[in-house]
């Protein structure tokens, strides 16, 4: 039956000449749905891989008790010192606590495209390249304590032209220079500027932290820090995991992000579906003669719908080879700057094989929509009047 | 020449080059106001290519052609065009009626070149409807109506603007013998109304309906042979 | 308008394909107006920002000092203060989304002229710390009504007793005009500054009416200079800074948006062009007709325009009220995200996108019908 399949199929395209115009309309509808669709996903995707790639499950971030984000959390000098004692946190080799005390400042700088985008500015102290391995140079230097110089992560470099490792910014009235720039796996930490967190602190006049992150003992410990915590509170504080925090922080965003993605693209899958009844309808209507002789010679009336359905189904995926081509061709490498914690990262987007595939599958999909009725009124065509029509 | 129709020194050629035929080559033909004229001969003789040319539907390539009071093989398709919408009626072998539309709105065509009024149109549609005796039938659709009454129908589409010329091709060439009479006298009347009628055919008998009738072959009148 | 029916028989000619081209017509509006509707109204937030209002924050978003709202008040060119502690929360269940506003309500009724209520209302919040005046939308949502006592739980804002929860009363109801569907629940300042957990006495933001729009960079410069050398400095920026710069966070919308309606248009133009021409090889004969009868080339491609005029129009109208009606609940789903509605400048943009798909696609058809040559037509069909 599949060879008789195959001889009907390329009956059928052989004589696509005629049908051009409609065959091609669909090719190019189908190609709009996947190319939408990817790139949606592939925005999704890529913010997901950024934030998820941030943060360790054995290690633990605090904030002031009931702050909605880093940003907004304020632990004093004092608390911020005390934490270190709270129980379940990993001591170094030479006895003290891995802990990393943070503070955050904001500033605005034009990006590439002129638009002015938020830069967070993180400033730190030694025990933060000691609880963060995954930091390294890929510029220049490591800034030094007390003087005022920064180092840029690799995600910003590439979307702001004035932050390079060479050039100075002015931070509240003073130049600081950029000295080296960093990467950090690939995650959110990529687009942030780091600094000293004492010179900082004291350029903005402020005292005490945005954050103290934590080396945990096991990723179990969490409970123990979260129960130390709890006892005192004066401390003010409570803990989370570190990857779970930046994972529930970039929730709203991929949701809304791949939510949009699908309604969109499910609304054009929609028309996508209506364009290719009507081609395959026509295609039938046009081929209709062609059929009933080869159904009167004797070919099965369901081999005839399988080689129907099955020109849907290739133009389909003629359709989602060229959305993500599409897709690959505009989006591949395209920037990003997505919001998450009042600040903002920047990624790259990037249209994986996978990706590529969910396409093919939604275009498949679309075939099957609109060639499965055109394919068996093909089986059903009325013989004896589409004979006539010869 | 007032208001018959006159064709002098006709050429129409078609074709470029080495595929070039003279279908036409200085014909000279007079039509009389209020004739009926059968135009006979076999295919291939010109008779479509001159009766395409006294309807206004090409223009010749060389000599005049004169229909209505006006010489029309010198108008530009815009006037060609005005020129058919009043003074030509045509009636084709297949009809040619608008699947889609009902034999009212059909006949209406015409009446939308006209500055007329939604009302008067309806008037004049009623009135041709009640000639061609199908007022019963206004809302019926094309592939609702048998083969003579979709004639009629084309009939009444070509009186509705109340032109002097009526067209017709073959008009019974696809009717059984008695609808074919029925239609036939249906055009004598008309032409006894004034109506001045070329038509084309094959069938003699049809011919007898005439008030004259001429012979083509191969693009050349023979001598005319008038009926009784 | 005669030849109306005319030109809708023709559509109907194959009533399959007619259907189809026209829903994925509608389809195509429909996500013009879902996306667009939504770009719009997202831009007219950033463009109905006030001229003559600034937001003076903390350059990094800590709480400012209430102490400083008489020296910015005092400042050349400044007309009033007044300040805001916003923050999310929920009422009973955490998907029922309201918005708090901690504000003082002497100052802020006065100063905010977008949110509109009732002078009673206005008055009880002054009266007693407990009443709040809440969003009409959101009061409906719960059947709120006056004296109602309800339970706010809002994790940003903690409170001394240790929860996070704050009982209020119902005192009135408010129009939030710029966006009607923001769940706002305006909360007594004193009342949340005293009961909170911990920066009493600070707030998030002021908000600051200056008198001249156009001294808005220099008072922003002078109020910043007030406070560059204070614990908390100050970044001052005007309200559509402000706003283009929250906008700005959300990504490239606006590129995607365009990048979207365009490529559906340019779909759509292939396929109501492709179905035009098939329809009018179809019909040949019967434009040769209508020559024939007398019509001129120029009418007889006008019907074909009129057809695409036709299709393209009633898909526009079905699918951009079909995006009417579905925007506001867009809007709601989102929580007040963005408030979305089909502005009047989309739904022109909609006409002429009508316009302008209609004519492109029409125009080979036409062309060949302008150009059909009445001999022929009849000979060959």
């Amino acid at each position: 039956m599949l060879k008789q399949s195959f001889a009907i199929l390329e009956v059928l395209l052989g004589a696509i000449g005629q049908r051009l115009g409609s065959s091609l309309v669909t090719i190019v509808g189908i190609a709009g749905v996947v190319g939408v669709l990817v790139s949606m996903l592939a925005m999704a995707q890529g913010f997901q891989h950024t934030l998820v790639a941030t943060g360790r499950a054995d290690r633990a971030i605090i904030l002031s008790k009931g702050a909605p984000n880093e940003s907004s959390s304020n632990l004093s000098h004092d608390v911020a010192i005390t934490l270190g004692d709270s129980g379940g946190i990993e001591k170094g080799s030479d006895g003290k606590p891995i802990v990393s005390r943070e503070m955050l400042v904001q500033l605005r700088a034009p990006r590439r495209d002129g638009t002015l985008g938020v830069v967070t500015v993180r400033g730190i102290e030694s025990g933060a390249i000691r609880l963060r391995p995954e930091i390294r140079l890929v510029q220049g230097r490591l800034f030094h304590p007390g003087l005022h110089e920064l180092i840029v992560g690799r995600a910003l470099q590439t979307q702001f032209p004035s932050l390079q490792p060479g050039a100075s910014i002015i931070l509240q009235g003073s130049p600081w220079a950029i000295v080296g720039s960093f990467a950090s796996a690939g995650d959110a930490h990529e687009s942030e500027m780091m600094g000293d967190a004492a010179g900082l602190s004291s350029a903005y006049h402020r005292t005490g932290f945005q954050s103290v992150t934590v080396a945990l003992k096991s990723p179990a410990a969490l409970a123990q820090l979260k129960a130390s915590l709890e006892s005192n509170t004066s401390l003010a504080a409570e803990a989370q995991r570190e990857d779970l925090y930046y994972a529930a922080r970039s929730l709203v965003i991929i949701r809304v992000l791949t939510g949009i993605g699908l309604l969109v693209g499910g609304i054009m899958a929609l028309g996508a579906v209506f364009a290719s009844l009507n081609t395959m309808y026509a295609a039938v209507a046009s081929q209709a003669s062609l059929i009933a002789t080869l159904r009167a010679i004797g070919f099965n009336s369901f081999a005839v719908s399988v080689a129907v359905l099955s020109e849907a189904l290739l133009l389909g995926v003629a359709g989602a080879v060229l959305g993500a081509l599409l897709a690959a061709l505009f989006f591949n490498g395209h920037a990003l700057g997505m919001a998450s914690n009042q600040a903002q990262i920047f990624y790259v987007i990037q249209i994986t094989p996978r990706l590529a595939l969910t396409g093919v599958g939604w275009a498949l999909a679309i075939g099957i929509l609109g060639g499965l009725f055109p394919a068996i009124r093909a089986a059903r065509l009325p013989l004896a009047e589409a004979l006539r029509a010869l | 020449m007032s208001s018959g129709i006159e064709l002098r020194n006709v050429v129409k050629t078609y074709g470029r080059g080495r595929a070039r035929v003279e279908v036409l080559n200085g014909l000279t033909l007079a039509i009389a106001a209020g004739d009926f004229l059968a135009l006979m001969g076999p295919s291939g003789s010109g008779k479509t290519t001159l009766l395409n040319l006294i309807g206004g539907l090409n223009r010749p390539d060389k000599g005049e052609v004169w229909a209505a009071a006006t010489r029309i093989n010198q108008l530009s398709g815009g006037e060609l065009a005005d020129w058919r919408a009043r003074h030509i009626g045509f009636i084709f072998q297949f009809y040619n009626l608008m699947p889609m539309l009902t034999a009212a709105r059909n006949i209406e065509l015409p009446l939308l070149l006209t500055p007329l009024g939604r009302d008067e149109r309806r008037k004049r549609i009623a009135t041709v409807l009640d000639i061609v005796g199908l007022s019963a039938r206004a809302a019926h659709k094309p592939s609702q109506l048998s083969g003579g009454e979709q004639q009629r129908v084309a009939i009444a589409r070509a009186l509705v603007a109340d032109p002097e010329i009526l067209v017709c091709d073959e008009p019974t060439g696809d009717l059984d013998r008695r609808t074919a009479d029925e239609i036939l006298s249906l055009l004598q009347l008309l032409n006894k109304r004034g109506k001045t009628i070329v038509m084309v055919t094959h069938d003699a008998r049809a011919a007898e309906y005439a008030t004259h009738t001429v012979h083509m072959d191969k693009g050349v009148l023979l001598p005319e042979r008038i009926a009784a | 308008m005669k030849y109306l029916f005319l030109v809708w028989s023709g559509l109907w000619r194959r009533r399959t394909r007619t259907i189809l081209t026209l829903l994925s017509a509608v389809v195509a509006f429909f996500l013009f107006g879902m996306l667009e509707g939504v770009d719009s109204s997202i831009k007219q937030l950033v463009g109905i920002a006030h001229l003559d209002r600034l937001y003076t924050a903390n350059t990094a978003l800590l709480p400012l000092p209430m102490a400083y709202l008489p020296e910015i008040e005092k400042m050349p060119g400044v007309t009033s203060v007044t300040y805001v502690n916003a923050g999310l929360g929920s009422y009973q269940r955490p998907a029922n989304q309201v918005a708090i506003f901690a504000v003082d309500p002497a100052r802020y009724f006065a100063m905010i002229p977008e949110v509109v209520t009732t002078g009673d209302a206005k008055a009880a919040m002054l009266q007693d710390r407990l009443n709040v005046v809440v969003a009409r939308p959101l009061a409906k949502k719960f059947g709120w009504t006056p004296g109602s006592r309800i339970v706010l739980h809002v994790p940003a804002m903690p409170r001394k007793d240790g929860t996070a929860d704050w009982p209020v009363v119902i005192a009135g109801f408010c129009d939030y005009t710029t966006a009607p569907d923001t769940p706002v629940v305006l909360l007594n300042f004193d009342y949340f500054d005293a009961a909170r957990l911990k920066d009493r006495g600070t707030v998030q933001r002021f908000a600051v009416k200056i008198r001249d729009p156009a001294q808005a960079g220099t008072v922003s410069a002078a109020i910043d200079a007030l406070f560059v050398n204070s614990p908390a400095a100050t970044q001052t920026e005007t309200e559509k800074a402000f706003a283009q710069a929250s906008i700005s966070q959300i990504g490239d919308i606006d590129f995607l948006v365009d990048a979207i309606v365009g490529a559906v248009f340019f779909t759509l133009l292939l396929l109501v062009g492709n179905s035009l021409m098939q329809s009018f090889r179809e019909r040949i004969r019967e434009f040769a007709i209508l020559k024939t009868i007398g019509f001129r080339d120029g009418t007889v491609a006008g019907l074909v325009i009129g057809e695409a005029l036709l299709l393209c129009g009633l898909a526009g109208v079905i699918g951009l009220g079909l995006a009417r009606l579905a925007l506001p609940g867009l809007g709601r789903a989102s929580g007040g995200l963005f408030p979305a509605y089909l502005s009047a400048s989309v739904v022109a943009a909609g006409v002429g996108c009508v316009l302008v798909v209609s004519f492109v696609s029409a125009l080979a058809p036409a062309w060949k019908a302008h150009r059909l040559a009445i001999v022929d037509a009849l000979v060959a069909h």
